[in-house]
C-alpha cells in the first residue's frame, strides 16, 4: 500500500449487489480490494479472482522436505548403526517407505498450516480499523484502496451498486510494539528450530559401535570391580592391593585344617605345579621354557612372607606370574596358602 | 402442467453415441460373444475362460464403482457435481448383465477353479462349487439389488425434475419410474428418506460382497496362497478404476451432451482429487499386503509375488501396472492444472484404466496359465472388446432412458453475472 492511498468501505446487504460492485470496481481498474463476509461464498472468491492461493506451494515443499527427511533419517540411522534385522539388507526400502510416507504427510500438513497462518497474517492481535461487527452477522463489507484522485469514482460505483453505506477509513495504523516483539520472538524461534533441524543429522552420528568386543562388561583375565575399601574378601569381588599393604593388613581367615590343606593341595596341583612344580621348588614342566624362572617357594625369601602377601600374589600375579583370581576364588587361595605352608615346612625339615 | 401430461411433446436430448459407433459396438459385441462361444469348449478353452473372468471382474468392478461413487456422493450430501453423479450412475446399467455373466462362470468352473478337480482337503468346506456359487450369488443379488433400488429412488426424482423443469421427453422405460407419481416435493422427501437408509447399507454391502468376490474369484485361483487384506484391496481398487471410468465418461459426455455448464473446471478438479486420493489408497492397500509378505518372507506367501514380479512373461506387465496405474498418475495429478483440464485428465484416466485392466489380468492369469508364452492375442482382444461393447451399449441405453437432469442437488449460483465465457465456470441456474 502506497503512502497516498486511502481506503473506502462499502457495506452491503445482498450478495448480488456485492458481486456487482466487485466486478465494476475490477473493470474500473481497482486491484487492491477485499471482502468481509459472515459466510464463505465461492462467488466472492471467484469475483475477486485472486487465483489459486500460494499455500499449496508450502504444502508441496513441506511434503517433499518430509519425504527427503524420511529417507535421510531411515537410511542414515541404519547405516550408522548397522544391525542386520530379520535377514534383510541394512538399507531396505519397503519398511522405510512407511516412515517416509508418515513424514511426508506430517511435514506437508504442518507446512500447510504454517503457510496458511503466514498468508492470512494470523495471529492478528488487533482488529483491522475497517472491521465492523456486522460483518460477523448479516452484512458484507467491501473495502477498496485507492489513490486520492480515484476516491470519487470508486464512491460512485459503490453507491450505484446499492451499497447500504459507504465510508472512508483512516488507515493510520501504528504497528503496536507488542506485535513487532512478537514477530521478533517468532523469528528467533524459527531460526532456532531451523538450526536444530539442520543439526539433527548429527544425531545418528553419536558414537555407537557394532563391535561386540567394545562393551562395558568384564573381559576375560580382567580384574572385576573394586570391593569397598578396607574390607578383606573371603568370597566375591576384591580389590587390587599393594603387596606391602596386603602383607600388613591381610590375616589368614582360614584355619589350616586337614580339609583345607587337602583342598589346597588339589588347587595347587592344578594351578601352581605347571610352573612351580609339585614340591614348589620352581621346577615345573613349563619352567624350562620361561625366560625368568619361577620362584622356588621353599626358599627363605618366600617362607618369610606373610600369608596375606602370598595370598595376594596368587590372586594378582607377580612379575611374570599371571593372576590366578579367575580360577581360584579367595577361599581356595587361602587353602593354597595353607597347603604351601605345609610344603615349606616339609622342605625346611629336610 | 403435470408430470404425465408433459410426456412425449418436447425435444429429444442428444444421444451419447452416434449411430455409426453404436453399430460398431453391436458388431464388437457379436464378435466377442462368438469368439467366446467358439473357444470356450475348444483347445483354447482356458484362454477364453480366464480372459472372461478378467473382464468380468474388471467391468463389474467398474460398474459397481460408478454406483458406489453416486452413493458416496449422496451419503456425504455432496453438491459439487450432480451431472457427474448421474453419469456415474449410468455405469450401474451393466449390473444386470454382470449378474447373468457371474452364473456363466458355473459352466467354466472345471477350467477356471483348480480346486474343483483337485480339492484341498483343509479348505474343502469353503471351496466347493455349491457353497461358493450360492454365497457369491446371494451376495451379488443383495448388492446389485440394493444398487438398483438406490438407483431407482434417485432416478425417479431426477427424472421427474427433468420433466417438470426442463420438459424432457420420456422414453418407454421410464413409465416404471413415473408410476404412482405424487408430485416432486413429496417424491423428493420420500426418496431422501429411503436413500438415507438404503445407501449406507449399500456401501457396507459393497465392501463385504466385493471382498468376498476378491477372495473367491481371484485369491482362490491359487488355492495355496492367501492374504487377509486381499478382499479390501480388491474393492478399493475397483472403486479406483470406477473413478477413472467416471472421469473418462465425464470428459466425453460433456461435449457430446452439452454439459459444459454443469461439468467444468471445478468438477474436473474434484474428480481429479478423488482419483489422486484413491490412487494413494489403492496403492496403500497393495503396499500393506506387500510389506507383510516381504517381511515374513514365507515361501507360501512370496511365491505369488515372485511369480508375478520376477518371472517371465509376467514381470514386465506387473511393473507396468505399478508405473501406469500408481506412480505416473500420482506424480501427474499433483498438479492442480492437470486435474482441472479435461484434456489432461482424460489421458491419465485412460492410462489408469488400462493399467487396472492389466492388473486384473495379472491377478488372474498367472495362477491358471502354466504353459509357455503370454496368453494375450486375438481371443483375448475380441472377448475384451465384447465386454467393452456390452458396457458401452448398456451405458448408452441408460443415458437415452435417463437423460442428465438439469440440476441434481442445489448448487451455488455463480453470481448471476454475465462475466466471462470460460468453460470451467460452474454456474448452474435453476431453469
Amino acid at each position: 500500500m502506497s503512502r497516498g492511498s486511502r481506503e473506502l468501505l462499502g457495506i452491503f446487504t445482498h450478495l448480488d449487489a456485492l458481486l456487482q460492485a466487485i466486478h465494476q470496481l475490477r473493470d474500473a481498474g481497482y486491484r487492491d480490494a477485499g471482502v468481509f463476509s459472515p459466510v464463505p461464498r465461492h462467488e466472492v472468491e471467484e469475483a475477486l479472482s485472486r487465483g489459486p492461493g500460494p499455500v499449496r506451494h508450502f504444502t508441496l515443499i513441506g511434503a517433499i522436505l518430509g519425504a527427503t527427511t524420511g529417507f535421510v533419517l531411515t537410511i542414515a540411522t541404519s547405516l550408522h548403526y548397522p544391525l542386520i534385522t530379520g535377514g534383510k539388507p541394512i538399507v531396505s526400502i519397503p519398511p522405510f517407505l512407511v516412515i517416509v510416507f508418515e513424514l511426508t504427510i506430517l511435514f506437508g500438513a504442518l507446512a500447510t498450516i504454517l503457510g496458511m497462518l503466514l498468508n492470512i497474517r494470523l495471529p492478528r492481535l488487533k482488529l483491522r480499523p475497517d472491521y465492523d461487527p456486522r460483518f460477523s452477522e448479516d452484512r458484507f463489507g467491501l473495502w477498496v484502496r485507492c489513490q486520492e484522485d480515484q476516491i470519487e469514482a470508486a464512491q460512485r460505483i459503490l453507491h450505484s451498486c446499492r451499497a447500504d453505506e459507504v465510508s472512508m477509513v483512516s488507515l493510520e495504523e501504528k504497528r503496536p510494539r507488542l506485535r513487532r516483539a512478537g514477530r521478533f520472538i517468532l523469528g528467533v524461534l524459527v531460526i532456532l528450530l531451523g538450526v536444530v533441524v539442520a543439526l539433527a543429522y548429527l544425531l545418528p552420528r553419536l558414537p555407537t559401535t557394532s563391535d561386540m568386543a567394545r562393551q562395558p562388561s568384564i573381559k576375560p583375565q580382567e580384574h572385576p570391580l573394586l570391593p569397598p575399601p578396607n574390607s578383606v574378601p573371603v568370597q566375591g569381588k576384591e580389590r587390587r592391593m599393594e603387596l606391602l599393604e596386603a602383607s600388613e593388613k591381610l590375616r589368614n581367615p582360614v584355619k589350616a585344617t586337614p580339609a583345607s590343606v587337602e583342598h589346597g593341595r588339589e588347587s595347587f596341583q592344578i594351578y601352581c605345579t605347571p610352573c612351580h612344580g609339585p614340591d614348589a621348588k620352581g621346577k615345573g614342566p613349563i619352567a624350562k621354557k620361561l625366560k625368568t624362572p619361577p620362584d622356588n617357594l621353599t626358599e627363605e625369601s618366600a617362607v618369610e612372607q606373610t600369608d596375606g602377601y602370598v595370598y595376594t600374589v596368587i590372586g594378582q600375579g607377580g612379575t611374570t606370574m599371571p593372576p590366578q583370581a579367575e580360577g581360584l576364588p579367595p577361599r581356595d587361595r587361602w587353602d593354597v596358602v595353607n597347603y604351601l605352608r605345609g610344603l615349606q615346612r616339609e622342605a625346611g625339615a629336610r | 402442467m403435470s408430470y404425465q401430461e408433459r410426456r412425449g411433446e418436447l425435444p429429444v436430448t442428444p444421444r451419447l453415441l452416434p449411430r455409426g459407433l453404436l453399430r460398431l459396438l453391436w458388431v464388437l459385441l457379436g464378435a466377442g460373444v462368438l469368439t467366446f462361444l467358439l473357444e470356450a469348449t475348444g483347445p483354447n478353452r482356458l484362454r477364453a475362460w480366464q480372459i472372461f473372468l478378467v473382464n468380468f471382474l474388471f467391468w463389474s468392478g467398474m460398474a459397481q464403482g460408478g454406483l458406489v461413487f453416486a452413493a458416496v456422493y449422496d451419503v456425504v450430501r455432496a453438491r459439487w457435481g450432480g451431472a457427474v453423479k448421474h453419469l456415474a450412475q449410468g455405469l450401474g446399467a451393466f449390473l444386470p448383465v454382470s449378474f447373468v455373466l457371474f452364473f456363466l462362470l458355473l459352466a467354466g468352473r472345471q477350467v477356471l477353479f483348480p480346486w474343483v478337480n483337485q480339492p484341498i482337503p483343509e479348505k474343502q468346506a469353503w471351496l466347493n462349487t455349491p457353497f461358493l456359487f450360492a454365497r457369491d450369488g446371494i451376495g451379488l443379488s443383495i448388492l446389485y439389488g440394493l444398487g438398483l433400488a438406490s438407483l431407482y429412488y434417485s432416478l425417479r426424482v431426477d427424472l421427474g425434475r427433468s420433466v417438470t423443469h426442463r420438459g424432457d421427453s420420456l422414453p418407454r422405460i421410464s413409465a416404471l419410474f413415473s408410476r404412482g407419481w405424487r408430485g416432486l416435493e413429496e417424491e423428493q422427501r420420500r426418496s431422501r428418506r429411503v436413500l438415507a437408509i438404503l445407501l449406507p447399507i449399500f456401501l457396507f454391502t459393497y465392501a463385504t460382497v466385493f471382498s468376498l468376490i476378491g477372495f473367491d474369484l481371484v485369491m482362490a485361483l491359487d488355492p495355496s496362497w492367501y492374504s487377509t487384506l486381499f478382499g479390501a484391496y480388491f474393492f478399493v481398487s475397483s472403486f479406483y478404476l470406477g473413478l477413472a471410468a467416471i472421469a473418462i465418461i465425464a470428459v466425453l459426455a460433456r461435449r457430446r451432451l452439452g454439459l459444459e455448464e454443469q461439468i467444468g473446471r471445478r468438477q474436473f478438479h474434484d474428480l481429479g482429487k478423488l482419483i489422486f486420493g484413491f490412487c494413494l489408497v489403492a496403492g496403500d492397500f497393495f503396499w500393506s499386503q506387500f510389506v507383510v509378505i516381504w517381511y515374513g518372507n514365507l515361501p507360501e506367501e512370496t511365491a505369488y509375488l515372485i511369480l508375478r514380479g520376477y518371472e517371465m512373461p509376467w514381470a514386465p506387465l506387473t511393473w507396468t501396472v505399478l508405473l501406469v496405474s500408481f506412480i505416473i498418475p500420482f506424480l501427474l495429478l499433483l498438479s492442480r492444472r492437470v486435474k482441472e483440464s479435461p484434456r489432461t485428465l482424460l489421458p491419465i484416466a485412460l492410462l489408469i484404466l488400462i493399467g487396472m485392466w492389466i492388473e486384473r489380468y495379472i491377478l488372474v492369469v498367472p495362477s491358471l496359465w502354466h504353459r509357455t508364452g503370454l496368453p494375450l492375442g486375438w481371443i483375448e482382444l475380441l472377448i475384451t472388446g465384447g465386454f467393452l461393447a456390452a458396457v458401452a451399449l448398456s451405458y448408452s441405453a441408460f443415458l437415452s432412458a435417463f437423460p442428465v437432469p438439469p440440476v441434481s442437488g442445489v448448487s451455488h449460483r455463480s453470481a448471476g453475472l454475465p462475466r466471462s465465457d470460460e468453460p470451467g465456470r460452474s454456474s448452474y441456474t435453476e431453469r
